[in-house]
């Protein structure tokens, strides 16, 4: 299929971002699994609520039972999605409207290919990055678990680790959208910043109410690691179906958009 | 079936309040070389871009190669080639693997015919788009216009960064494309440029259409500013019945005036004399527009 160039040719341009987050996240994670020396149950909790309260929002009173490493992993599954959905939103937001502001679209949109198809190809892009940086979040979890011995329960931890790609592809999306309708890379990035830092305080803000604070991605993925020891495929579900409407958002904003280029 | 290459009917154009183009309707026959004549910001480039299905016209529609533009862009885009005016390209890239990877997305693009086309354009296609000038990415969307050989070629101002010699190569593919049945649209702000190549010239000012002229009407309108220094003074009664001539001003040796149209009788005229020095000036698009078609301003409203 010679549409699929259009593909090849966004890997291309996403595997620096894909080599650059991937080297950080495995050196951020062994430094917060390996290097930060382990502290008692109390300590982390009364650690954090001095230092801010919500933190109690995110990481509640475990059961007494409950190992150190346990709690950590959990938090460090909360933390994720954070750290994916950066690297997202920096990839999402640039897909479509770097092409517009170097001039590709321009001569893209020359050749026999219909608008639907580049953003079919952007999107299949970013999707294989989220998928990539998922896989990788996921071995890295694993390598922890087994280094550890912590016996963290597998599908927990595969669940919690798609659950994490999911919320960041979410992100990543309503960037990828924002860079589709505005073609402007840095204004994309800075309002997908600024959504993620907004659904951070919808989810931290304990006076919200729940329905509201269920709009958070963030609050599924503590009620997967923490409150919801049997993650639902439902769950998944849900941030699936987040992401898939904005993709269809992004096909009819690009179809029904003045092209100014 | 016949049909027009080009078909515009009533086409519309507003973003917020301002007018961009007004009820514009066209026809481009196959096979001709079309011009579409107006000064800057006068809605050449938002036609065009409705046309390719860019941009989406507020009322109206067009008709390219005989399908709807906003239906069938696909289907239409496999048939034209585009050239845009003022293209951005950036990145990494050579000229050779841009060209490649739009070769990709459309069947039987002749590599060889591509290195044609750039050594014509003396354009070298390992250079990559950041270090290109200006010139340089206008040669390289002109060569991935017409790689190809589309049965109709659309280029918005084309000429508007080429040097003269890359000019002459691009009237050339002009001229080619015409002798080949292939139609041309072509957009331009220079007078000269429709004079030379176009059958017929679309005249377009604030979005509206205000005339659709012969290649050759716009020649017999041609209008330059001459200015002759003879060896010695002139005496002015020599110059008074000349025709096609305006504002005549005689200063000792140095004679200026305007001809519109044939310059033959002045040159006639002034071959009685030794002539030392001779400039010729083409008027501005506005200075024509006001002369001909009775209109001010360059800006859409």
């Amino acid at each position: 299929m010679p549409q699929a160039s259009i593909f090849f040719r966004t890997w291309r341009e996403l595997l620096p971002y894909l080599l650059k987050w991937g080297v950080g996240l495995t050196i951020c994670t062994f430094f917060i699994m390996l290097v930060t020396p382990p502290v008692s149950r109390p300590t982390i909790f009364s650690r954090f609520s001095k230092i801010f309260m919500a933190f109690s929002q995110i990481i509640p009173e475990p059961a007494p039972d409950t190992a150190t490493h346990w709690i950590m992993a959990a938090a460090f599954l909360v933390i994720l999605p954070l750290v994916l959905s950066i690297a997202l939103i920096w990839a999402g937001g640039s897909l479509v409207a770097k092409s517009e502001e170097n001039g590709e679209l321009t001569l893209w949109l020359a050749q026999p290919i219909a608008r639907w198809q580049i953003i079919l190809q952007k999107y299949g892009g970013l999707l294989v990055l989220a998928l990539a940086l998922t896989i990788l979040v996921c071995v890295l979890m694993l390598i922890y678990n087994w280094l550890l011995k912590i016996n963290l329960p597998l599908n927990i931890l595969v669940l919690g680790c798609l659950s994490c790609g999911l919320t960041a592809l979410i992100h990543g999306s309503l960037a990828f959208l924002l860079g589709v309708m505005k073609g402007h890379t840095s204004l994309s990035r800075l309002i997908g910043i600024g959504v993620l830092i907004l659904t951070c305080l919808l989810f931290l803000l304990p006076s919200l109410p729940s329905a509201l604070r269920l709009l958070s991605p963030f609050t599924i993925n503590a009620r997967l690691s923490l409150f919801n020891p049997q993650p639902s495929v439902w769950t998944l579900l849900v941030l699936s179906s987040m992401s898939i409407v904005l993709y269809l958002a992004s096909q009819i904003g690009f179809e029904r958009r003045d092209l100014n280029i | 079936m016949r049909y027009m290459m080009i078909r515009t009917e009533n086409l519309t154009k507003m973003i917020g309040h301002r007018l961009i183009v007004n009820n514009l309707s066209l026809m481009v026959e196959p096979g001709e070389t079309y011009g579409f004549l107006g000064p800057n910001r006068s809605g050449k480039t938002t036609t065009i871009r409705m046309l390719l299905n860019y941009v989406h016209p507020t009322s109206g529609r067009a008709l390219v190669l005989g399908l709807d533009s906003r239906r069938y862009d696909y289907t239409i885009r496999q048939q034209i080639g585009y050239a845009p005016a003022d293209c951005v390209l950036r990145g990494r890239q050579n000229g050779a693997e841009m060209l490649h990877n739009l070769a990709k997305l459309r069947r039987g693009v002749d590599w060889d015919y591509v290195e044609e086309l750039a050594s014509k354009f003396d354009l070298d296609l390992s250079t990559p788009l950041d270090q290109l000038n200006a010139e340089g990415r206008q040669k390289l969307t002109l060569i991935q216009a017409f790689m190809h050989r589309p049965e109709l070629i659309i280029l918005d101002e084309p000429s508007k960064t080429l040097g003269l010699q890359s000019r002459q190569v691009l009237y050339q593919l002009i001229h080619n494309a015409r002798a080949e049945g292939r139609t041309t649209f072509l957009s331009s702000s220079i007078l000269a440029e429709m004079e030379r190549l176009c059958d017929r010239v679309a005249v377009i000012h604030q979005g509206s259409l205000i005339a659709i002229e012969r290649g050759v009407q716009l020649r017999n309108r041609a209008m330059r500013f001459i200015e002759l220094r003879f060896a010695a003074p002139v005496p002015p009664e020599a110059f008074a019945n000349v025709a096609n001539l305006q504002n005549l001003r005689i200063e000792d040796n140095i004679l200026r005036c305007t001809v519109c149209g044939d310059p033959d009788a002045l040159i006639k005229a002034a071959s009685q004399y030794r002539i030392v020095d001779f400039v010729s000036q083409a008027p501005n698009l506005e200075e024509v527009f006001q002369r001909y078609y009775g209109v001010k301003g360059y800006a859409a409203s």
